[in-house]
């Protein structure tokens, strides 16, 4: 580092390089916030409340505004009347003003009816679509449920028409199995009958057959004509 | 109206207001008045301007609250700015005689600033304790920048004087 040699140089040296000790402690840092805290405090509560001097400040001003607008009117008023001309001929007056206002009133009568007609009309006119459909919803409404409740009588009596066919059906299907039940068993007694018959015949036939075969068998013939014809036999 | 969160301004600026205040005071109890003085005031300013650069504006306020301080000091007849080298950290002189060249040189010079006018004493510890341009002087104390500078020259011409005649005596 340079030694000036100015002794300002030098002192300003020393004063700017002089060691300093760490801070502020922390104590101080929250005296000081506290401090800046309160301060703002107390001066939010002196900007709240207005002092007398500052009201009577604050007064003064539209006073003077009011005294000044009396003055301009009491002035006008003043000036108004001392400037008015006399007193009109009223009779005059009339006359001159009346066809002009029978007219303007009858244009005016004209004009209220005109405008009170057109409005009615409107309001004629929009009731009228009101219930004309009113009344065509009620008839979509009316023929809808007739419709309905035709159409369902017609489906009672399809239904009605089709369940009958069905017994009907099934009745006749009953008989004719009762039918080809009772021809199975008139079949089958008859089958069986015929059966036992053919078996008492087929029986005694046999019957007749052993009698005959022990009749054949019990015959004899006589012996002096059996070797002879064994004889031929065994020749031929 | 400028909304500020004090607690984050006196944490952040904190320790340049208070080496500010302490390099010129010099002593603990001072230099925390000085502190406190320094924020009150920055609110105020706060309330009447917007302010847009608060570390200048803590540095200037501290600087001047630290020169009225130094000179209510010097003007009571009991205390006078000598009880600042009891107090004051001494530097990184290896020798002790430079050492108390340099506390005698920095008395000289805090005595000497007190003698001068408020303004002088504000440009010239703005200057040369806390490296302000010359700019910023002027921007902060609301004057030219050629004032900033007529001013310094004064003070500096005033304190060079001043430290002689004090040498000599």
């Amino acid at each position: 580092m340079d030694n000036p040699k100015d002794i300002l140089d030098k002192a300003i040296n020393a004063l700017a390089n002089t060691d300093l000790p760490p801070g502020p402690p922390p104590e101080l840092t929250e005296a000081t916030v506290a401090k800046l805290a309160e301060t703002t405090r107390s001066s939010q509560q002196e900007t709240g409340t207005i002092k007398i001097t500052d009201r009577t400040r604050l007064i003064k001003g539209p006073i003077k505004i009011a005294a000044a607008i009396l003055i301009l009117i009491a002035t006008g008023y003043a000036i108004g009347r001392l400037s008015a001309s006399k007193a009109p001929d009223i009779e005059q007056l009339q006359a001159a003003l009346e066809p002009a206002i029978r007219q303007n009133l009858l244009q005016e009568m004209d004009r209220y009816w005109q405008v009170s007609l057109s409005e009615s009309y409107a309001q004629l006119k929009d009731e009228l679509q009101q219930q004309y459909r009113r009344d065509l919803s009620d008839f979509a409404i009316q023929t809808l449920s007739a419709s309905s409740a035709v159409t369902n009588d017609r489906l009672q009596e399809l239904i009605d028409a089709i369940n009958a066919a069905q017994t009907q059906d099934r009745r006749w299907f009953a008989t004719a199995l009762s039918q080809i039940e009772h021809n199975r068993l008139q079949d089958k007694t008859q089958l069986s009958a015929g059966l036992e018959t053919l078996a008492l015949q087929t029986e005694d036939q046999l019957q007749r057959t052993r009698r005959d075969m022990v009749q054949l068998l019990s015959y004899t013939q006589p012996s002096s004509q059996i070797p002879n014809k064994s004889r031929n036999s065994n020749n031929k | 109206m400028q909304v500020i969160d004090w607690q984050v301004v006196v944490k952040k600026y904190g320790p340049i207001v208070w080496n500010t205040a302490y390099r010129l005071l010099g002593n603990h109890a001072d230099t925390a008045d000085c502190f406190q003085e320094t924020f009150v005031c920055a609110l105020e300013v706060s309330r009447r301007q917007h302010v847009r650069h608060f570390p200048a504006l803590l540095i200037r306020l501290a600087t001047a609250r630290a020169i009225d301080r130094l000179r209510k000091r010097m003007r009571e007849p009991n205390i006078s700015a000598d009880m600042t080298i009891c107090t004051t950290v001494p530097g990184d002189n290896p020798e002790p005689s430079q050492q108390i060249q340099t506390q005698e040189l920095v008395i000289g010079l805090r005595k000497a600033l007190c003698q001068l006018p408020p303004q002088e004493a504000q440009v010239f510890c703005l200057r040369y304790l806390n490296n302000m341009s010359y700019r910023r002087i002027a921007k902060e104390l609301g004057i030219k920048n050629s004032t900033a500078g007529v001013l310094l020259h004064r003070a500096r011409t005033k304190l060079r004087e001043l430290l002689e005649k004090a040498t000599v005596i």
